[in-house]
């Protein structure tokens, strides 16, 4: 008997198809408004702010030199001088400082 | 621009509040997203963008031509023609240097020296995975599995939309174009998929993947010989988890990016080490590429319905031309003909049901297919063909002292293996709890989640493994 002309076609579409319920991540998931997102990004970043002040200095740094990255390179290493006023920088190289002694225990 | 940077978060940021703006125009929100990712493609090399451009523009006329003819022969040509531009345009800027350079060793052999047109040709980023997906648009237009689009700016945001134009998930134009004509819902969003998805990949990346990466994998295959057996036995899992924890930390990072635009795509890993055979493991590897190298290339080559001596010739060659996908290099080569032979050789064993029923016990698979694949793991990293022998030959010297089984190390390795074990509804077990937490709480978790994997980061985040390919 002749093979259907689309045969290889519609193994492949068949085969896909199967894979695909598979692949689907979003079954089953939650929803959530855009407002929830903005709210988890906002706050989000502020904690980074508070907690790596020092990452953010380095990174204002790292701008390319105009008046405006010049402003933000003042205004993060006075950032950083309150966290560090308030202690969250520290908090945070405790905590990095305790990751890093694990790295340097030797081999078994 | 990578995603674990301050750079990343403040593009996503605005880009994640205009889009949004811009919901009730559709029109412009689509524009406002390509011109972002050719924003976000520019950031690497301004000067790819026209290539990116170019690749979209093919394809696009291609497609054109298909939708408007009747005749099947002028259909046939334009895809033939598009595949073939696009594949000129992948193996000039991927494989000339190659292609010279064994031509060169050739000739130098038969003692036949001639000057060669040898080039710096630069590797654009992110070009072997928008060359697959412009084949797969042409390809489903052909087959008719969507319509053409009349609209550039559609073919253009799919090709480059930037959460997965650099290092993929290769998104398959049927499952990505009908969601721009869908306008996404404000008030239903993916949220808790999506930020799960960041700080999973996140953690992945950051800490497994480059922690491995710099204290234990880059070390034992840097110089190989320095090692003995059990450094070099514990080096080649270490890659293994390592380059897992990173490539699937990109696709994590980039579906969650897409949700949280109101956009999804498919899984692309699904807990590949935990494979009974090696076609499971393909089918958990780097999905969405393994899909398109069965769909676009096995079964037309006639897949396994030629007769067995055909289906074995089919395996090797996808799997061949898979490992000249990831680069111009004869270790690639190695390393996708021992997959394409492994898969051939378990088909003619009786399939991957056989081969695990032989082994008697699903762990004792599991163990042989991830040390299989560790296997081929050394060719596929070591930087030349003779460091990835002079890595085997290590396995030999049980008398060198073990210096790289740190604590640490064997911790990031058992975490890296552990995650494939998982219950495989984790994801959405974890995503229920969170999306049904206070928002005040799933906020300040996110931000600390992040600042601790900050603290135990790197402090510059080493690129994404699968950016080179």
């Amino acid at each position: 008997m002749p093979r259907p002309k689309h045969s290889r076609r519609r193994v492949s579409e068949d085969a896909y198809a199967r894979h695909k319920s598979e692949l689907d991540l979003t079954h089953g998931m939650h929803l959530s408004s855009v407002r929830a997102a903005s709210v988890i990004l906002a706050v989000g970043i502020v904690i980074i702010a508070l907690f790596n002040a020092q990452g953010l200095a380095k990174w204002a740094q790292s701008l390319p030199q105009n008046p405006v990255a010049d402003w933000t390179v003042l205004a993060s290493f006075q950032w950083q001088g309150w966290m560090q006023a308030l202690g969250t920088a520290e908090i945070f190289d405790a905590v990095r400082e305790a990751f890093y002694a694990l790295r340097r225990l030797p081999s078994l | 621009m990578l995603f674990p940077t301050l750079n990343f978060l403040i593009f996503f940021v605005i880009v994640f509040a205009i889009s949004w703006s811009l919901i009730g125009r559709m029109a412009w929100r689509k524009y406002f997203l390509t011109a972002a990712s050719y924003v976000f493609y520019a950031y690497w090399d301004w000067r790819f963008c026209g290539l990116l451009f170019l690749s979209t523009v093919i394809n696009h006329l291609a497609a054109r031509v298909i939708a408007t003819t009747d005749r099947a022969s002028t259909k046939k040509r334009a895809v033939a023609i598009a595949v073939v531009l696009d594949l000129v345009i992948l193996g000039f800027f991927k494989y000339y240097g190659f292609f010279l350079e064994s031509l060169d060793d050739v000739l130098h052999q038969v003692g036949w020296q001639r000057d060669l047109p040898f080039l710096e040709v630069i590797l654009p980023v992110g070009i072997s995975f928008f060359t697959f997906q412009g084949i797969s648009y042409v390809i489903d237009v052909y087959r008719e599995k969507i319509e053409a689009r009349r609209d550039l700016a559609d073919v253009m945001l799919y090709i480059s939309f930037f959460p997965q134009l650099v290092a993929g998930p290769i998104v398959r134009a049927s499952d990505f174009i009908p969601q721009l004509d869908r306008r996404p819902d404000p008030s239903r969003v993916l949220v808790g998929l999506g930020m799960l998805l960041i700080l999973w990949g996140l953690f992945k990346k950051q800490i497994l993947a480059s922690y491995i990466a710099i204290d234990l994998a880059d070390k034992a295959f840097f110089d190989p010989a320095r090692y003995g057996a059990v450094d070099l036995l514990i080096g080649v899992w270490g890659y293994a988890v390592q380059i897992y924890c990173d490539f699937s930390a990109y696709s994590d990072i980039a579906i969650g990016v897409a949700a949280l635009l109101g956009y999804t795509f498919p899984r692309n890993f699904d807990q590949p080490y935990r494979a009974v055979s090696l076609s499971d493991f393909w089918r958990r590897w780097h999905i969405s590429l393994s899909s398109w190298l069965r769909d676009y290339l096995y079964i037309p080559l006639g897949g396994n319905r030629k007769g067995r001596a055909r289906t074995y010739v089919n395996l090797t060659i996808t799997m061949l031309l898979g490992g000249l996908w990831h680069g111009a290099a004869w270790k690639f080569l190695i390393w996708g003909a021992l997959h394409g032979g492994g898969l051939a050789v378990e088909r003619a064993l009786g399939g991957a049901d056989r081969v695990v029923g032989w082994t008697r016990s699903h762990l004792l698979s599991v163990f042989l297919v991830f040390n299989f694949v560790c296997l081929a793991w050394i060719f596929f990293r070591a930087r030349t063909m003779s460091e990835a022998l002079t890595y085997i030959a290590g396995f030999a010297n049980w008398s060198a002292p073990v210096e790289l089984a740190t604590p640490l190390n064997l911790a990031l390795i058992v975490a890296g293996l552990l995650i494939h074990f998982a219950p495989r509804d984790t994801l959405g077990r974890a995503e229920g709890l969170f999306s049904r937490s206070p928002l005040i709480v799933r906020a300040v978790f996110c931000g600390l989640f992040i600042a601790v994997i900050d603290a135990f980061g790197l402090d510059d985040a080493a690129p994404f493994i699968y950016f080179q390919f």
